[in-house]
């Protein structure tokens, strides 16, 4: 299997990284999400006049599966050619000529809107449809469940925010260059806590209400995940010793990259930061992180790209968990299986049974009891320690904290003077753009307290069927954003309901696991506060 | 089949530009008792209710309960195409996916023919249940305009308080403090020049005023305006579309949270 085909979230450093590292990847990426404005047009289209071929040495899944969930990279060189050649022409017409090449075959993969131009590329390593294929799969089977919503409609929400992917992110993308990262006078990384402050006060000032969460103790049988995790790591360091040797500078960032771990005194950092600002944190025990598996956990609705940062065009994607069980037709029991089915982080999946196939068997046998009892064990193996019993309860039956005391979810005003002593006297921040950040903090609490009108009316049904019947999608936008890259995405989920108490697990939000590398550079540009260290592209 | 011939067709543009600013995709429904929308603003804070009932158009023929999907700048955009005499008809046929706005002028002397693509909008149908309201307040619309604007400039917000002594609204910015008191007046030469108050409870409240103003856009829909108050409840901002039916805005009040203002722990 080439590299590639490991399931995403097993390596440690998100392929997006790399997207990052590589130039090519990064315009390519660009080109197709933001061709109108992309500030790089020039040197995407530099690029592009080179040989298609030149495009495909590299290793183009990467900048292009965000956008297809299908990935590129396990696909044979010539198929691998047609997708990228029909994507582009799908995406960017004006870009085709200087490719050289006119598409040759219908579009192996096109996410519309709707879903229903989807051409499932039908020899995909199974095995790789994980939680992105659960989206894909979602997109696919169960349309309505997926809602586009402005950023600015999730004010007065309270959103539960993954703390240590978020931190994470900040470690990898925030004011880093090769091996270099935002440092204070005594040289302590502080990249985190810049991501962290301008992040919040974003979510402030768009009067939504973070919570964030922080890894408590990881189930038993995430810790698997983890030491695959921790070995990869191992081995990333290894190479970036190699490459420090070698002095290749792609393969220094790449590396270093995957290097980065969230240590405990970034989370205390982050903590103490965040106490500061006036916003609560929450330590929880069994946090539902990683992205699609928050559904499956039972929150009633997830949100992706709630972060995708200044670009603001990009709407935020709301899933719902009631709309995707009525769309497939499965109860909350057998959804779990599928999700179980197509992978999730609490234990492997089956070879050879991916998104759709899990969903089919699903529908044919309803749990995966009966499904093991007829399945053809010769096709498929099935692992030997295989705890899906196990995972199964974890999804049903989380830890949950149930004392009250423990959850005192409040927002409070800014500390200011204690944000200032914390971050210019300690970790040398410009003191003018603190100040300025904690005006926006105050300004911000006022917005909060704006109603919404759900608190007082309930949605009803309508009577009147729509003029034009279709099982499609609303398609509110120019078909110019059908395809909907994934490069910039954040991924979150909330309750709509105001009670926390006792359910808090299960709203956690993930910030964006996999693509959302880029984000921070957004974050950059749009909202430094001064760090005098930051490259702004 | 749908037909819908409205004499007035200003009354059209002019309910177009009355919620436009607020919504930007809403979906017209149609059925044998009238023409209705209903929308919420993007941020799920204010919502606009219209109804134009079947009486108050000459001809109107609905021959089952549709929904058609607009983008209202592209609704308006046709409607500008309109004059201000002209007689506006709706046209759809069933299973089509656009709407026909045809303008006649009233000498008969031209005759213009839009065609508009809809669209597919997910809207949610909010319920919204008959209430006893505290406080209504009727004014004249250009007065109640007149103040959204004026306090607008001051502060982002108006607390609008009713007491047996009128009703009260307030405003505080970074440059100072606004107060404006309008007391009952029923002895005026024309009706809808006079400000009623029926008060069953004293009621305050606070409004976000970049909503209040946008409401006002409906002015020249009616000379008068309603404005329903209960705690707890959001407000009604109706304009009555003369012998047809309404348009009515509600909006989320603000809430006060009660937090406890102390220095969080380190």
């Amino acid at each position: 299997m080439p590299r590639a085909c490991v399931p995403q979230r097993l390596v440690p450093a998100r392929p997006s990284c790399l997207a990052l590292a590589c130039p090519l990847h990064y315009t390519l990426a660009h080109s197709l999400r933001l061709m109108p404005t992309c500030p790089l047009h020039s040197c995407c289209c530099k690029i592009l006049r080179a040989p298609p071929t030149h495009a495909l040495a590299h290793d183009a899944s990467y900048c292009l599966r965000p956008c297809h969930s299908v990935r590129f990279a396990a696909m044979p060189q010539p198929t691998r050619q047609t997708c990228l050649v029909s994507m582009l022409a799908t995406s960017t017409p004006m870009l085709l000529p200087r490719l050289g090449t006119r598409p040759q075959a219908k579009p192996l993969a096109l996410m519309t809107h709707g879903g229903d131009t989807y051409h499932h590329q039908p020899k995909l390593p199974h095995h790789e449809v994980d939680n992105e294929g659960l989206t894909k799969l979602l997109a696919d089977n169960a349309p309505k469940s997926m809602k586009e919503q402005k950023f600015e409609s999730y004010f007065g929400r309270k959103i539960a925010i993954d703390a240590s992917m978020s931190i994470y992110q900040f470690l990898i993308v925030v004011g880093r260059t090769g091996t270099e990262m935002l440092t204070n006078e005594a040289g302590e990384v502080t990249s985190h806590l810049q991501g962290m402050f301008t992040r919040t006060i974003r979510l402030l000032e768009a009067g939504m209400k973070p919570i964030y969460v922080f890894d408590g103790q990881p189930p038993d049988l995430k810790k698997q995940e983890l030491a695959k995790r921790y070995s990869k790591r191992a081995d990333a360091t290894d190479d970036l010793a190699e490459a420090v040797e070698a002095g290749n500078k792609e393969d220094i960032e790449k590396f270093s990259k995957r290097t980065v771990k969230v240590t405990k005194q970034h989370n205390d950092d982050c903590k103490r930061l965040l106490k500061l600002m006036g916003v609560p944190v929450v330590e929880v025990y069994a946090v539902a992180s990683e992205d699609m598996d928050s559904l499956t956990f039972g929150a009633p609705r997830f949100l992706r790209h709630l972060m995708d940062p200044s670009s603001r065009k990009i709407p935020v994607m709301e899933f719902e968990v009631a709309k995707i069980l009525e769309e497939l037709n499965l109860t909350m029991d057998q959804f779990i299986d599928l999700c179980i089915l197509s992978g999730c982080d609490y234990c492997d999946s089956i070879r050879g049974i991916g998104g759709q196939t899990a969903l089919k068997l699903i529908r044919q046998h309803g749990s995966i009891e009966t499904i093991l009892e007829n399945i053809n064990r010769e096709r498929y193996q099935i692992p030997e320690d295989w705890p899906y019993q196990e995972a199964r309860r974890l999804f049903k039956e989380p830890e949950v904290v149930t004392d009250e005391e423990q959850l005192q979810i409040k927002w409070s005003a800014p500390d200011e003077e204690g944000l200032i002593n914390f971050l210019v006297s300690e970790n040398g921040f410009n003191s003018d753009r603190v100040t300025k950040a904690i005006e926006k903090i105050k300004a911000a609490k006022n917005k909060s307290s704006q109603g919404r009108l759900e608190s007082f009316f309930k949605p009803v049904a309508n009577t009147s069927a729509p003029i034009k019947r279709k099982g499609s999608k609303c398609v509110l936008q120019s078909p110019k954003q059908e395809i909907k890259p994934r490069i910039f995405s954040l991924q979150a989920c909330y309750s709509s309901g105001p009670k926390l108490n006792g359910g808090l697990c299960l709203l956690t939000l993930d910030l964006g696991s996999k693509h959302s590398s880029l984000l921070g550079r957004v974050l950059l540009e749009e909202q430094c506060i001064g760090c005098g260290l930051c490259m702004v592209l | 089949m749908l037909e819908l011939r409205l004499v007035q067709g200003s009354l059209l543009k002019k309910v177009l530009e009355a919620i436009k600013e607020l919504v930007n995709d809403a979906n017209f429904d149609c059925s044998a008792t009238g023409f209705s929308l209903q929308a919420m603003d993007s941020s799920h804070v204010a919502l606009v209710a219209l109804l134009l009932r079947s009486e108050g158009f000459e001809h109107y023929r609905c021959d089952r309960n549709i929904s058609m999907g607009m983008n209202l700048n592209n609704v308006s955009k046709m409607l500008k195409c309109a004059g201000n005499d002209d007689i506006i008809t709706l046209k759809a046929d069933d299973g089509s996916d656009t709407v026909t706005f045809m303008f006649e002028s009233p000498t008969q002397d031209k005759i213009a023919d839009f065609e508009m693509k809809l669209m597919d909008i997910d809207s949610e149908h909010l319920g919204i249940p008959e209430a006893e309201y505290h406080a209504i307040v009727r004014m004249p619309s250009a007065e109640f305009a007149r103040i959204c604007k004026d306090l607008a400039s001051i502060g982002d917000t108006v607390v609008i308080s009713v007491t047996k002594e009128g009703v009260k609204f307030s405003t505080r910015g970074d440059i100072g403090t606004a107060n404006i008191v309008l007391r009952q007046n029923t002895t005026v030469d024309k009706p809808e020049e006079a400000t009623i108050i029926e008060m069953h409870e004293p009621v305050s409240l606070t409004f976000a005023l970049r909503y209040m103003n946008s409401f006002t856009r409906a002015t020249p829909l009616s000379n008068t305006v309603t404005i329903s108050l209960s705690s707890e409840l959001p407000v009604v901002v109706e304009y009555k579309i003369a012998e047809m039916g309404y348009i009515r805005f509600y909006l989320a009040p603000k809430i006060e949270e009660d937090e406890d203002e102390t220095k969080p722990q380190v």
